[in-house]
C-alpha cells in the first residue's frame, strides 16, 4: 500500500486528497488497464500562496499537504508520492470605470431625501438667512435659510416673530436635523428641509421653491417639468432646461429648487478612453462609455480574441497593463508577448456622490467593469515539484492537464456519464471542459468570477468595504425585526431567545455561520438581494453560457449531455440554481459536482489525480470502495 | 394628575411640544403610548431637553416619569423602571450627574448608554434612537462594546 497525495493548485484554493493505493491487481471493472485500489483516506483545503503555477505555490502546497496528513492521521515520514496538476497561470484582473456624472451648478437644488423633514406642502420664495428674517417688510414670501447651531427653540421663536409682524414665512432649509421640531414649535405650518450639510452655500435673495410630501408621498411639484415652470414662470426653452433638475428629484419626499442665474443640472457622459480588441486577423476600436453591451458585441465580432489593449491613463487600460506586468513578473516572459485572451464587461449602476451637491447628494451613476484574464502556456509547476520535494522528502510527480483530470473527477460524481462538461466556477476565471464520446477533451478558460461578483456587489451597494460585500455575496440576507426576532429573505421569521446586540437593531443582515453580521447599507433588504442576485446572475450565468458554447460540439449547447458544476462557487447556496435554470431551456442535465460521492464540488481535480495515477478507469465509485469522509 | 396642556408650561417645558409632560402613572389609558424618560430631580435640564428632542424629531411622544427609589437611584434603575411602565416597553433613565440609559422591557441589558457630560448632539441621537427601537428602525449610536 502506498500513500499518495492528489494537490490542485487553482487561482484561490489549494485543494489535497490523500488516499491509500493498493498495489494488487485487483481490477473493480475489465478495463484494459490494470487499475490498483485506491482507498481515499482525507482532504484538505488551504488558500493558494502567489499566483498559481509559480513557485510562490510551494508554501500553500506543502500546508494543504500537511493538513490532510494530519487529518487522515497518518505521520509525514509515511507520504510516498505527491501528484500535483499541470497547472499554467491564469491572472485576472478587474477594473471599473465611471461613464456618467450628475453636477449641479450654482447651487440649483437640494434632493438628498432626509429622514424626517418637517411639515409639508410647497413654499415659494425668496431664500434670507434666519439673522436677516427681522429686516423683512411685511408680506413678502421668504425662504429662511437657517445655519449651523442654531438651537430648535430659538429658531421657532424667531420664525413666530416673523410671523406676528406679517412677514410670509413659506418654507425653510436647515442645517441641523432638527425640522420636525421646529415645524412643532410654530404657529403655521410650513414645509422644512433639514440635513443641509452645505446650507451656507445656499444662494440668499434668490426665488427658492421648498416641497415637502406627506409621510408616505412623494414630492410631485417640483419632480414635474411643468411643474417647475409653473412655480417659476418658465417659458417652453427655459422649461426644457430644468427638467434634468425635475428627474433628478423624482421619488423624493422633500426638495428644494433655487432659481439661479446659470444654475443648472447636467447629467455628463465622461469619456474613459477606447479599447482595441484584435482577433480573426482585425482589430477594432470600442469605446468603454458605449457600455458593456458594445463591448461584449465587438468582442464577437473579432473572435476568438487574441489580444487587448486599453488607452493609456484610464482605469481600464491601467488594469490591463497590470495584468501583462504581474504575468511578465511571474513567468519571465516580455510584456509584448502577452496577449490578453478575454474579457467580460459588465453594466452597473454606482452610488456615486453628486459634484456641487450642498447636501451630500447621491446619484446612481453608469459605470462598467470589466475583468480580464491572461494565461500563458509557460508553467512553471516543475520549479513547484523540485520545491516540494525537498520540502516533504518524497516523490513529486507532475501529472495531468487540469481539464483531463477535472472532467475524470467529476465523471466520479454519482449519476454522471461521458459526455460530460464541466463549469469549475473559481475566484478569477470560470473554466469550462468538455470530454465527448472518443475521449477528446477540448477546455476554455474566460474572464470574471468570483472576485467580479464581489466587486459589483461592493460598488453597487455603495460599501466600499470587501469583507461586508463577501458576506453578502456568500449568505442569505435576513432582517432583524425586533430584539429577539428576524425575517429571512424568503419571509420565514426566526424567533431568538437571547436579545440580539443593538448593532444588528433593524438592520439588513447576513446570516452566517458565526451569527448576523450587519449590511452597512440604508437600501431595503430586497435592494440588497436583488444587488447580489443580478450581480451572480451577470458574471457566472453569462460566464457558463459563454464558457460551454466555446466547447460545445458545433457551438450548440443543446448537444452537451450533461453538465457538472465543480469549485468554489458550486458550493454557493443559488449559484448552481441559477445556471441550472439558464441552461434547463437546452434540455441539459445539470447538478453540482460530487466527487466519489462524498467530496461535493470541490477536489475534482485532487480526487481525480490520484485516480489516474493509481490506474482506475474514470465513472463512479463502485460500492467495494469503502470510503471515509474527509474530517 | 398634572399633565401640562400648554406646550411651554410647568415641567414639559424641558420636554417640548412632543412630550406629555410629568405624569404620575403610566398605565393611564387616556395617555398615547409614549417612550417613558425617568430623570433624577437634579439631572441636568438640558439633557432631558435633547433626549426628548431627539424622541420627537423621530415623531414618538415621550413622558416624563419619577425615577423609582428618590433619589438613590442610578440611570440603569430608573431606564429599567421607565421601560416597564411603558406601553411601548422603551424607557430612558437620567441620574442626577447627566449619565443616561436607554432600555428595553424585554432586554435584561441595557441598549445603549451616555456617560454623563456627553455632548448635546450625541444626546440628541441616543433620544433619537429611543424613539427608532419603538419605530424598528436601525439606532444610529455606535454601541460601546460591553
Amino acid at each position: 500500500m502506498d500513500l499518495v497525495i492528489g494537490v490542485d493548485i487553482g487561482n484561490s484554493t489549494t485543494e489535497a486528497c490523500i488516499a491509500e493505493v493498493g498495489d494488487g491487481q485487483e481490477t473493480e471493472r475489465s478495463g484494459a488497464r490494470p487499475s490498483r485500489q485506491v482507498h481515499r483516506l482525507a482532504s484538505s483545503l488551504t488558500a493558494t500562496t502567489g499566483v498559481k503555477g509559480t513557485p510562490a505555490n510551494t508554501a500553500g502546497a506543502a500546508t494543504a499537504v500537511r493538513r490532510a496528513l494530519s487529518a487522515a492521521g497518518r505521520p509525514a515520514d509515511a507520504l510516498a508520492t505527491v501528484l500535483l496538476n499541470e497547472a499554467t497561470p491564469v491572472i485576472s484582473g478587474l477594473a471599473m470605470e465611471t461613464i456618467t456624472e450628475t453636477i449641479i451648478t450654482e447651487s440649483t437644488m437640494i434632493g438628498h431625501n432626509p429622514d424626517t423633514p418637517g411639515g409639508e406642502g410647497l413654499g415659494v420664495g425668496t431664500t434670507v438667512s434666519l439673522e436677516e428674517v427681522g429686516d423683512v417688510e411685511a408680506g413678502t414670501p421668504v425662504v429662511v435659510v437657517v445655519g449651523g447651531g442654531a438651537d430648535f427653540d430659538d429658531v421657532a421663536h424667531l420664525l413666530n416673530r416673523a410671523f406676528e409682524r406679517g412677514v410670509d414665512v413659506v418654507a425653510a432649509v436647515m442645517h441641523g436635523d432638527d425640522a420636525v421640531l421646529v415645524v412643532n414649535r410654530l404657529q403655521r405650518r410650513i414645509p422644512v428641509v433639514d440635513e443641509v450639510a452645505a446650507v451656507d452655500r445656499v444662494p440668499l435673495g434668490m426665488l427658492a421653491a421648498v416641497e415637502v410630501a406627506p409621510p408616505g408621498r412623494t414630492i410631485r411639484t417640483l419632480s414635474d417639468s411643468y411643474g417647475l415652470a409653473s412655480t417659476f414662470d418658465l417659458d417652453a426653452e427655459q422649461t426644457r432646461q430644468v427638467s434634468p433638475v425635475a428627474r433628478a428629484l423624482s421619488g423624493n419626499r422633500s426638495a428644494v429648487v433655487v432659481r439661479t442665474p446659470a444654475g443648472d443640472v447636467t447629467d455628463r457622459r465622461i469619456p474613459v478612453g477606447t479599447l482595441t480588441l484584435s482577433g480573426s486577423g482585425r482589430s477594432l476600436d470600442v469605446g468603454v462609455d458605449g457600455g458593456a453591451d458594445a463591448i461584449m458585441e465587438a468582442i464577437g465580432r473579432v473572435a476568438p480574441l487574441t489580444d487587448v489593449h486599453g488607452e493609456a491613463g484610464t482605469h481600464v487600460g491601467g488594469m490591463l497593463a497590470n495584468v501583462r506586468d504581474t504575468m511578465t513578473d511571474v513567468t519571465g516572459q516580455p510584456a509584448s508577448e502577452i496577449r490578453i485572451r478575454d474579457v467580460l464587461a459588465v453594466d452597473t449602476l454606482v452610488p456615486a456622490t453628486v459634484r456641487g451637491g450642498l447636501a451630500g447628494e447621491v446619484s446612481k451613476e453608469n459605470a462598467v467593469a470589466l475583468a480580464a484574464m491572461v494565461r500563458t502556456s509557460r508553467s512553471r509547476m516543475q520549479a513547484v515539484a523540485e520545491a516540494l520535494s525537498d520540502e516533504l522528502g518524497c516523490e513529486t510527480i507532475i501529472g495531468g492537464v487540469e481539464g483531463e483530470v477535472a472532467v475524470r473527477g467529476a465523471l466520479t460524481t454519482p449519476g454522471s456519464a461521458v459526455p460530460i462538461a464541466i463549469i469549475d466556477m473559481g475566484g478569477g476565471s470560470t473554466d469550462a471542459a468538455l470530454l465527448d464520446r472518443d475521449g477528446a477533451v477540448s477546455a476554455v478558460h474566460v474572464a470574471g468570477a468570483g472576485e467580479l461578483v464581489t466587486k459589483l456587489i461592493d460598488s453597487e451597494l455603495g460599501l466600499e468595504d470587501r469583507e461586508a460585500a463577501e458576506s453578502v455575496k456568500r449568505h442569505p440576507l435576513a432582517k432583524v425585526e425586533s430584539f429577539f426576532h428576524v425575517r429571512h429573505e424568503d419571509g420565514t421569521v426566526q424567533f431568538f431567545t437571547e436579545p440580539l446586540p443593538p448593532h444588528v437593531f433593524a438592520k439588513v443582515v447576513t446570516v452566517t455561520p458565526e451569527g448576523l453580521a450587519a449590511v452597512p447599507v440604508r437600501g431595503a433588504l430586497e435592494e440588497v438581494r436583488r444587488v447580489r442576485r443580478e450581480a451572480k446572475r451577470r458574471v457566472f450565468v453569462v460566464n457558463a453560457l459563454r464558457a460551454l458554447a466555446q466547447v460545445a460540439p458545433q457551438g450548440s449547447l443543446r448537444l452537451l449531455g450533461s453538465v457538472v458544476l465543480l469549485g468554489g462557487s458550486a458550493l454557493d447556496f443559488e449559484i448552481p440554481g441559477m445556471v441550472a435554470d439558464a441552461l434547463a431551456p437546452y434540455g441539459v442535465v445539470c447538478g453540482i459536482g460530487n466527487v466519489h460521492g462524498t467530496e461535493g464540488p470541490r477536489g475534482a481535480v485532487a480526487a481525480g489525480l490520484v485516480d489516474a495515477h493509481a490506474g482506475t478507469a474514470a465513472g463512479p465509485a463502485s460500492q467495494g470502495i469503502e470510503r471515509q469522509a474527509a474530517s | 394628575m398634572s399633565r401640562g396642556t400648554s406646550p411651554l408650561s410647568g415641567v414639559s417645558a424641558s420636554g417640548g411640544p412632543g412630550c406629555h409632560g410629568r405624569i404620575d402613572r403610566a398605565d393611564d389609558p387616556a395617555l398615547p403610548p409614549a417612550v417613558l424618560v425617568a430623570a433624577h430631580d437634579d439631572a441636568p435640564p438640558g439633557v432631558v431637553r435633547e433626549v426628548c428632542a431627539g424622541a420627537e424629531e423621530q415623531g414618538v411622544p415621550t413622558a416624563l416619569l419619577d425615577p423609582p427609589g428618590g433619589d438613590a437611584g442610578t440611570a440603569d434603575d430608573a431606564g429599567r423602571h421607565a421601560a416597564g411602565e411603558s406601553r411601548l416597553e422603551v424607557g430612558v433613565g437620567i441620574d442626577a450627574a447627566g449619565g443616561v440609559v436607554v432600555r428595553h422591557a424585554l432586554v435584561p441589558d441595557a441598549v445603549l448608554a451616555l456617560d454623563a457630560g456627553s455632548s448635546a448632539t450625541d444626546l440628541r441621537v441616543l433620544g433619537g434612537d429611543a424613539a427608532r427601537i419603538v419605530a424598528g428602525l436601525p439606532l444610529r449610536t455606535v454601541p460601546t462594546p460591553s
